[in-house]
């Protein structure tokens, strides 16, 4: 250590040796043992402000040979160029994972580099995926902002239970997963992420937002984002993982626009049991072997999106009733199935639908339910110019009246047959378009039979808010339209509401939200 | 800069054991097709596969369990030729005897798949397994078959593959948990 001090080589040299005899100094033993690794390295507790830089060391490196922890109230703050390398062991043989090394952030970590000069990461001996533990921000932590940072070979870079920023990092070859926000909103921007083992970001609770942030090559699902949990996702791309994106949030929004692209995955984008607080929006969803979207107990609005090259564009299964809108979904064996009680709304009015069908090897929409799919005013076209009859492309029971047809050709247009049959409609709530909204939205139900129905719209308190519909309807597809008022015809607060339907002795209730 | 922050006293050890990290951990379990059985049904063939849960979970937080296999689906008719296969797992809730199999299916456990030969299918069975772990006793197994209903291909295991059973779990306790 060239550039210590001979006060400074001596400290370290007495507060790494290893005690012998009784505790603490003594006569016979001195200080104890010298052990040279631990004193040409870090570990332990940092429990005061402290910034590392590179002229700290003749090479700008640090090695970590043990556990490193920054205490509760204190700082560790990283300068530009600083390098760290971790050793592949553990040498202290403390913290859960006693054989790799942690560095456990209770207080607070600000590593900020620079492009031209990054913090960097990585293991002292390039292994593997899993050199080292990872960064681990606790629930009593101050928090972390990783600016210009590369983080690589660890088990999981950095997992969080409190609000961290992570912008314009590099973080490659994890092995369990890149980022893990187990809690607290975390800003994750600019980013890229390679080779993450299980998942490149996972959001177990709260939140985060993705900003134009790359993940490419998760062998689990490149974002997933769990039950308790939303995401705001814009302008990112999730390439050639198991899945692109996951989502299985019950109660939290997931919002993904402008522009992100879900490509070379084995299903895009796979949304489980969310119930009417999915958006994807204004993304490209190419190229995934399997399926492009997958809804599966899901509703959730899929609008403007470009769906194409998949065995499957859309495959709604479970229940799940997504809207379906404004999309072109091109080059997919089946454009849209439905299987499994799913009954995705792909329009019932000129202001609905607006989906553009073209060169399915198989069906634009097969239907393998027993209810009637809406898919009116839709574009259907046909492989190669040629007009298919509605048959070809269709299976299943899809009521496609009031087809509008895209002007790529005369001879594309498809020349559809009208309603042939009498629908199955199912009871119930069919779609909420827009949903989020503002300043209103439309209702679509179904009764089975005629008679007495009931829509009421309740806040999140449970209080009644407005009453839409009280009376007996016809068998068939209905809509309302909510304002966004209450009662006395005043505006409502922007947030949750609810929307309850009852009829034919049961009761259906969907999630809207107002966005003001 | 650090070490002279460090208390060798066993009441700081305990404590840095305690708040470490959180880091998953995994294991893994191989299941040669010689260990799956096979069930024939009207949907074609049905594998029922059961393996011991590992032994060094007991007190662990499990994270996520990841089950993959590798299927076939070829069709056998013109119509289904042109409909979309899929592949459900489902955990059995009584133990596989004869040919009849009683399963659950209010899992996510549906996975459409592509047509053709050596697909690998992975699926997150993290919430069965849980159920295993809270009641041992229920842990029958999983069966991968065709779901009953749609006039699609049935899928098949493919021959000489390994199905994989992943578990990744956290030895850490304190933070909070995961919720899933």
């Amino acid at each position: 250590m060239p550039d210590l001090t001979p006060a400074q080589v001596k400290e370290r040299l007495i507060e790494s040796a290893v005690d012998l005899g009784e505790a603490g100094p003594d006569t016979l033993y001195g200080y104890g043992r010298v052990d040279a690794y631990r004193a040409l390295t870090e570990w332990g507790t940092i429990s005061g402000n402290v910034t590392w830089s590179p002229s700290d060391t003749h090479d700008g490196t640090r090695y970590i040979s043990g556990d490193l922890t920054i205490a509760s109230g204190a700082t560790l703050t990283i300068m530009p160029g600083t390098i760290i390398k971790i050793a592949n062991d553990d040498d202290l043989r403390t913290g859960s994972d006693t054989l790799r090394v942690e560095i456990n952030v209770q207080g607070t970590l600000i590593a900020e580099g620079t492009s031209a000069n990054p913090v960097v990461f990585e293991s002292w001996h390039p292994q593997g995926t899993d050199d080292w533990a990872g960064i681990y921000l606790d629930d009593q932590s101050g928090g972390g902002t990783f600016d210009h940072c590369s983080i690589s070979r660890a088990e999981t870079a950095i997992e969080t239970y409190v609000p961290v920023t992570i912008s314009d990092c590099v973080i490659d070859s994890c092995s369990f997963a890149g980022v893990d926000v187990q809690d607290g909103l975390a800003m994750i921007e600019r980013n890229t992420l390679t080779g993450p083992g299980v998942y490149g970001i996972r959001v177990v609770a709260d939140s985060v937002v993705v900003r134009d942030t790359s993940v490419n090559g998760a062998s689990g699902t490149a974002l997933q984002v769990e039950t308790d949990a939303g995401a705001l996702v814009r302008g990112s791309q999730f390439l050639n993982s198991d899945k692109g994106t996951y989502h299985s949030g019950h109660f939290h929004h997931v919002d993904i626009d402008s522009s992100c692209v879900f490509s070379g995955n084995t299903i895009g984008v796979h949304l489980y049991q969310t119930v009417g607080a999915a958006n994807l929006r204004n993304s490209t969803i190419s190229n995934n072997t399997n399926t492009g979207v997958v809804c599966d107990e899901a509703s959730g609005l899929i609008e403007n999106n470009l769906i194409e090259s998949s065995s499957t564009g859309i495959n709604c299964g479970n229940e799940a009733t997504p809207t379906i809108e404004g999309n072109t979904i091109k080059l997919n064996a089946n454009g849209v199935i439905a299987a499994f009680d799913a009954n995705p709304f792909l329009g019932l009015s000129p202001e609905s639908g607006n989906n553009t069908f073209a060169l399915s090897s198989s069906y634009h929409v097969r239907n393998y339910t027993s209810t009637t799919i809406y898919a009116e005013n839709n574009c259907w076209n046909v492989n190669t110019g040629t007009c298919a009859p509605k048959a070809a492309k269709i299976a299943g029971d899809v009521d496609v009246d009031y087809p509008q047809c895209c002007t790529v050709s005369s001879s594309m247009l498809v020349q559809l047959d009208p309603k042939e049959t009498p629908k199955k409609v199912a009871t119930g709530i069919k779609s909420i378009v827009p949903n989020p909204f503002n300043p209103q939205t439309t209702i679509y139900y179904g009764l089975a039979s005629s008679g007495a129905v009931e829509i009421r719209v309740f806040d999140v308190g449970g209080r009644l808010v407005r009453e839409l519909v009280n009376g007996v309807k016809n068998a068939g597809v209905h809509q309302v339209v909510w304002d966004g008022t209450d009662r006395r015809g005043s505006p409502t607060a922007s947030g949750i509401y609810f929307v309850r339907m009852v009829a034919g002795g049961k009761s259906f209730t969907r999630k809207m939200v107002l966005l003001k | 800069m650090r070490r002279h922050m460090i208390s060798l006293t066993l009441a700081a050890w305990v404590v840095l054991a305690l708040a470490a990290g959180a880091f998953a951990r995994s294991l893994t379990i191989d299941i040669s097709m010689q260990a799956v059985t096979t069930h024939e049904g009207a949907r074609g063939d049905s594998y029922v596969v059961t393996f011991d849960l590992p032994a060094d979970l007991v007190g662990k937080r499990l994270d996520t369990v990841l089950f993959d296999f590798v299927v076939d689906a070829t069709p056998t008719s013109e119509a289904e030729a042109e409909g979309s296969p899929f592949v459900g797992v489902y955990p059995l809730t009584t133990a596989a005897t004869g040919s009849s199999l009683q399963y659950k299916t209010d899992v996510p456990s549906v996975r459409p798949i592509v047509m053709g030969q050596g697909q690998k299918v992975q699926l997150d069975v993290t919430d069965v397994v849980k159920g295993w772990i809270a009641n041992p006793s229920s842990n029958h197994g999983l069966v991968i078959g065709t779901p009953a209903g749609l006039d699609v291909a049935a899928v098949t295991l493919k021959s000489g593959t390994t199905l994989h059973v992943m578990f990744y779990y956290r030895n850490r306790t304190g933070g909070r948990l995961s919720t899933k």
